[in-house]
């Protein structure tokens, strides 16, 4: 059986024999009912976990009632559970399959709680609700306690709730080393079990074509021996800033394919990998699509910028054929639409194996368009369902009330990272309760978070998941929910919210400023910082203040924050200490520059140095915090593309002065 | 060739180093060391940073340049988290960590060996919020090789057996508070029968002196003028006279051991110490870098970082409860909010407004009173020194090392500069404070890259070797021809 069921009956299995032991909290049992489905058990496992954290409650999973039992808890729907639908009588709501209810019903002394939703997966979301309402956080990190727990209660319960947009999808993968490439499985089941929790979906991998996910029957055009990250390394010495992160490896690298040394090996634990992930999904009730878009890449600036040459039709063909093939319990497709027509794909599929047949009645495909225009949409099939991406996220809010009503199952990319603030902190929640309210209005289909620097993205993804069931949600108020619970105090959150705001700023600076960005992560990382002209010096001393005055924030919400919470505070603040340090890099960089310019060698000199330690800190900063791969991968792609070879130049100059 | 001036029961510890200063230095340190029924001998390294704090060994036991947590490691073992010197006496090595969330390790270790010969835990009770890299294992344990006295913050003063590590005597000690959340890290120092231990913290700093065989306070002389400061106090010895001198807020103090009356002040000092001075006859050297300019006052950290509504006044809830008291003194105008001057008033005392800056200073010891003007013998404004990293005084000269791997070095009797702000190649913080033996300087990073360099006028790199990516806060120890390096997690012998 599937590891998550297994889990999940182990847990029952020690919830039930915790019967009979004593423990301070109250007695809950939890009634599923005798036909209850697997994803229902498994919400009553997770249900009885958290009400154990949260009130030391002695809990019991059970089919029917127990008639002495003090609380009550009834799970599941009408359908497969009796008892549910007995207490909630004629009173049952219309829901929609996601429609989530947590409804008291029954006299004082007698009451239950009714928990359910309009299929099992809504189910699993209205137990995570409870969890929200009992002061649980879900962090993608993983959960975190109230600063100040709430008072275990079953009465006075009465929620409905419906999604405002019923597509709510996250992207993983991308082909990059600080996106969940570098995840090992571990870490990316959790973060796809968080993100069941934040009610999404939906999850996309985008898996590079060019990447070990598929096998090398692919087409001519596959010669690699399936490298991770297009075959760039990342070593690790003793001179990589903020080392300590990496905890004695010798390179970055996913650690589920760490030693395997031939392409075949590489591939079969790539396949391995992408398949458990496809599971996790499914058993969270999710579905789960393969963007192999990823042709495009490099028009976005991929690691290496010699790769700009599109693939051909035959090559996206043999690119869904052996998708399919490879990883059969997909549930969509994900194809570029200016590379790949929908005629394309159905050819592509008619060369898949016989066995493959049915998949071909479920399966949907998804046209990706890279850029979000009134032009593509007027032209697109309405019959097909369609992806939208958009280069400069900061226009989307103006592009999407411009737009014609889109076709009837479009969703958007939002892409909380983008590769022009590059490896810096992002915040956007401003901006995006202005887009969840325009495309709200322009009746989209929903959205995907595509989201690599998880770091940064707790409070966007916190609003993104209360927005999306509350089309009253604000990112202040949503942050007040997060931060006013986790920290025990409002006017921390206060702190908090001018830090992001900073950040938010800096972002749009930043995206505004730049061609490409001051931390691009490509190996022409130095020069995409651009030239020292009077607007990039102007903009890069504006955004250093902006993220020091966040990590200010940052440091001043820590202290004043509940001590459980601090560590999760802490992090904010060198992460944004990492930013600060960085824009000092690149101020230095471009004093070295200027000095270049006027030849004046000492200047230059000792700008260059204070750019090589101004990085050397931020990085040593961010390794300081560090708390997932994408942190690391930060420090790796940052090592590699932009300190060793600034190390190297500030060598280089200093023995031909010394000469 | 010099003639042994000490002989230790061990034949192989009798030479002391050739180089004159040390001649002089140690005929001070020996009376600190034989003043009592110390089994301390001149290899040992007994202290924070050996003999009276000085970071130079007296053994011209060679040492290794080239080393790594794999080269020349004679032994190392796991300690757990924690950023306190290992010291050494009577071939034992002490060390501690934070075992656990709230339980602190004391360890004992066979030198030669490094055989574990005993461990203490110890539960600390509630911990208050620190302030990394700091860890509340941060007090470096004294010994004068009977017992191991060590501190910790919510246990205060203790007294372990050498021998096998059974509690002796404890000693309540005050627990300190800090404004920022920097924690405890001040540590005890040996003198004759007594165990001296100032506490600068921000809310009750004193000094104190406990009797070292009962665990009682012989004496302790309140501190009210000074900040949160971490100078371990020295000993001077100047005119036939002694001294406890202790570095904090604006002033560099002198005081009777035998009392803990004071006896002198120079008034030349900045606002935040944590860097502790070396004594070279009856000579106090310091290097300070206290952050912001000279009309940087405490009221500006205050503002800036507990004021967390930046509404530019300080209520009592931005604040730590235990400071309500001070915070009433300061609320002149019993308004609930302490509002610029106030701020400094509550938290500063009136007496002793210093403020941010860089120094590098030498002040004579043995005075009397205010000795501001007669006995400052050399100070520069210079941004060499460190905050956290003392400076090293080997022979004439003052070496000191700051973040970025910047060094320079100065003449220590006029301040003249032999080098200044060159970079050792190693970038990053440096909290531990340099180490001399062996005719070279062992200078740590935080990065874990241990950075040796000639002990010469000029800045001669021998070579650049790596402890390892967990790092080094800790002050290395070094003791018959061995170097003892903790690292954040483990110990390293290092020998030939």
């Amino acid at each position: 059986m599937k590891r998550t069921w297994l889990i999940a009956s182990i847990f029952l299995s020690v919830v039930a024999a915790s019967v009979s032991s004593a423990t301070a909290g109250p007695r809950v049992e939890i009634v599923v009912g005798k036909e209850a489905p697997k994803i229902t058990r498994f919400a009553a496992t997770e249900m009885a976990g958290q009400l154990k954290t949260l009130f030391d409650a002695e809990v019991s999973v059970r089919d029917s009632i127990n008639s002495d039992a003090a609380h009550v808890i009834l799970l599941g729907e009408p359908k497969s559970n009796p008892e549910l639908a007995k207490a909630m009588g004629d009173a049952w709501p219309k829901l929609s399959d996601q429609g989530i209810v947590l409804k008291s019903v029954g006299p004082a002394g007698k009451r239950r709680l009714i928990v359910s939703g309009g299929s099992p997966t809504a189910t699993l979301w209205a137990a995570y609700e409870l969890g929200h309402r009992y002061g649980l956080r879900y962090l993608l990190s993983g959960d975190a306690l109230p600063a100040k727990p709430a008072q275990f209660t079953l009465d006075h319960f009465d929620i409905q709730l419906e999604p405002t947009l019923p597509t709510r999808g996250w992207q993983l993968m991308g082909g990059f080393p600080f996106i969940s490439d570098a995840w090992g499985l571990d870490d990316q089941q959790r973060l796809v079990r968080q993100l069941a929790k934040l009610k999404f979906n939906h999850v996309v991998m985008k898996l590079d074509p060019e990447g070990p996910f598929f096998t090398a029957e692919l087409s001519s055009q596959k010669t690699n021996a399936a490298p991770m990250f297009r075959g760039q390394q990342f070593t690790v010495d003793g001179d990589t800033p903020g080392r300590k992160a990496f905890k004695g490896a010798k390179e970055f690298v996913n650690p589920d394919f760490a030693g395997k040394k031939t392409a075949a090996e590489t591939t079969a634990a790539s396949q391995r990998f992408v398949r458990s992930l496809i599971d996790t999904a499914h058993e969270l009730g999710m579905t789960v699509g393969i963007d192999l878009s990823n042709q495009a890449a490099p028009i976005f600036g991929g690691l290496r910028d010699d790769r700009r040459e599109l693939p051909t039709d035959e090559f996206v063909q043999s690119s869904i054929q052996t998708c399919v093939n490879t990883f059969p319990a997909v549930d969509s497709l994900y194809l570029n639409h200016s590379l790949s027509k929908k005629r394309e794909f159905l050819a592509g599929l008619t060369k898949v194996p016989p066995v493959q047949g049915s998949m071909r009645q479920r399966l949907e495909v998804v046209f990706v368009n890279p850029e979000l225009s009134r032009e593509a949409v007027d032209l697109l099939p309405s019959d097909d369902r369609y992806c939208f991406c958009a280069l400069s996220t900061f226009s989307l809010a103006n592009v999407i009330r411009e737009m014609p009503a889109p076709k009837s199952r479009t969703s958007l990319t939002l892409p909380l990272c983008d590769f022009k603030v590059g490896l810096l902190p992002h915040q956007r929640g401003q901006l995006l309760q202005k887009l969840m309210l325009e495309m709200r209005m322009s009746r989209w289909q929903g959205f995907q978070v595509f989201g690599p620097l998880t770091g940064d993205l707790d409070p966007g993804v916190q609003f993104l998941s209360r927005a999306s069931f509350d089309a009253k949600a604000t990112f202040d108020g949503v942050c007040h929910e997060l931060f006013d619970t986790l920290c025990g105090s409002s006017d921390v959150t206060v702190r908090l919210i001018k830090g992001f705001n900073h950040i938010e700023q800096a972002t749009e600076k930043i995206d505004r400023t730049w061609q490409h960005g001051p931390a691009f992560p490509d190996a022409n990382c130095l020069q995409k910082i651009g030239p020292a002209d009077s607007n990039h010096v102007a903009a890069s001393k504006e955004v250093t203040d902006l993220y020091l005055q966040a990590m200010n924030e940052m440091f001043r919400a820590h202290d004043n924050c509940n001590p459980a919470s601090r560590r999760y505070i802490y992090y904010y603040a060198r992460r944004y200490e990492f930013a600060f340090q960085y824009m000092n890099f690149v101020q230095a960089y471009y004093a070295a520059e200027e000095a270049k310019t006027k030849k004046d060698k000492e200047a230059r000199l000792e700008q260059l140095g204070k750019a090589v330690e101004a990085l050397y800190n931020g990085l040593n900063s961010l390794g300081d915090v560090a708390r997932d791969p994408s942190d690391r991968g930060t420090i790796a792609v940052l090592t590699e593309f932009a300190y060793r070879p600034l190390v190297k130049q500030l060598d280089k100059e200093s023995e031909e002065a010394e000469k | 060739m010099d003639p042994p001036i000490f002989t230790s029961e061990a034949p192989s510890m009798t030479i002391v180093s050739k180089q004159p200063w040390a001649f002089i230095w140690f005929l001070t340190a020996f009376g600190w060391l034989s003043g009592s029924s110390n089994l301390v001998q001149a290899e040992d390294w007994a202290q924070f940073r050996g003999a009276n704090a000085s970071g130079v060994a007296l053994s011209s036991a060679p040492l290794p340049t080239e080393f790594s947590a794999e080269q020349n490691v004679k032994w190392s073992v796991t300690l757990g988290e924690g950023v306190a010197s290992p010291v050494i006496a009577g071939g034992r090595v002490y060390a501690t960590s934070m075992s656990g969330p709230n339980r602190f390790k004391v360890f004992a270790f066979d030198t030669a060996s490094g055989k574990p010969l005993w461990e203490r835990e110890l539960d600390t009770g509630k911990l208050p919020t620190i302030m990394p890299p700091n860890t509340h294992a941060s007090s470096t344990p004294v010994t004068d090789g009977r017992n191991v006295y060590v501190y910790f913050s919510t246990l205060g003063m203790l007294a372990l057996d050498a021998a096998d590590g059974h509690e002796v005597w404890r000693c309540p000690i005050e627990q300190p508070f800090y404004l920022m959340a920097w924690g405890a890290a001040s540590s005890p120092i040996l003198y004759q029968d007594l165990l001296i231990f100032n506490q600068d913290d921000d809310l009750n700093p004193v000094l104190y002196a406990v009797d070292k065989q009962t665990g009682k306070i012989r004496w302790k002389t309140p501190r009210p003028e000074m900040l949160a400061g971490y100078a371990l106090p020295v000993l001077c010895t100047a005119g036939g006279r002694t001294d406890v001198v202790v570095a904090g807020t604006g002033k560099m103090q002198g005081y009777d051991p035998a009392t803990g009356k004071l006896l002198w002040t120079c008034n030349t000092l900045l606002r935040t110490i944590m860097t502790t001075p070396v004594v070279q006859g009856d000579l106090i050297y310091i290097s300070v870098q206290s952050y912001g300019d000279a009309d940087r006052l405490v009221k500006h950290a205050l503002l800036e970082w507990k004021d967390t509504n930046q509404d530019g006044k300080l209520s009592k809830q931005e604040i730590p409860e235990v400071f309500w008291e001070k915070f009433d003194k300061g609320d002149a105008n019993r308004d609930g909010f302490l509002v610029d001057k106030e701020i400094d008033a509550a938290f500063q005392s009136p007496q002793n407004m210093a403020g941010g800056g860089s120094i590098i200073q030498a002040i004579r010891g043995g005075g009397l009173g205010d000795v501001s003007k007669s006995h400052l013998s050399w100070s520069l404004e210079n941004k060499a020194p460190s905050n956290i990293a003392s400076p090293l005084l080997s022979g004439d000269k003052l070496f000191l090392v700051k973040a970025g791997g910047i060094s320079s070095c100065f003449e220590a009797t006029n301040g003249k500069t032999l080098w200044t702000q060159k970079r050792l190649n190693n970038l990053g913080n440096y909290y531990a404070s340099p180490v001399a033996a062996d005719n070279k300087i062992f200078v740590l990073g935080e990065n874990g890259f241990v950075v040796v360099l000639k002990d010469s006028p000029t800045l001669e790199i021998l070579a650049k070797n790596d402890m390892g990516e967990g790092g080094c806060v800790a002050t290395p120890a070094i003791a018959d021809g061995r170097l003892y390096i903790r690292t954040k997690e483990k110990l390293y012998c290092i020998g030939n």
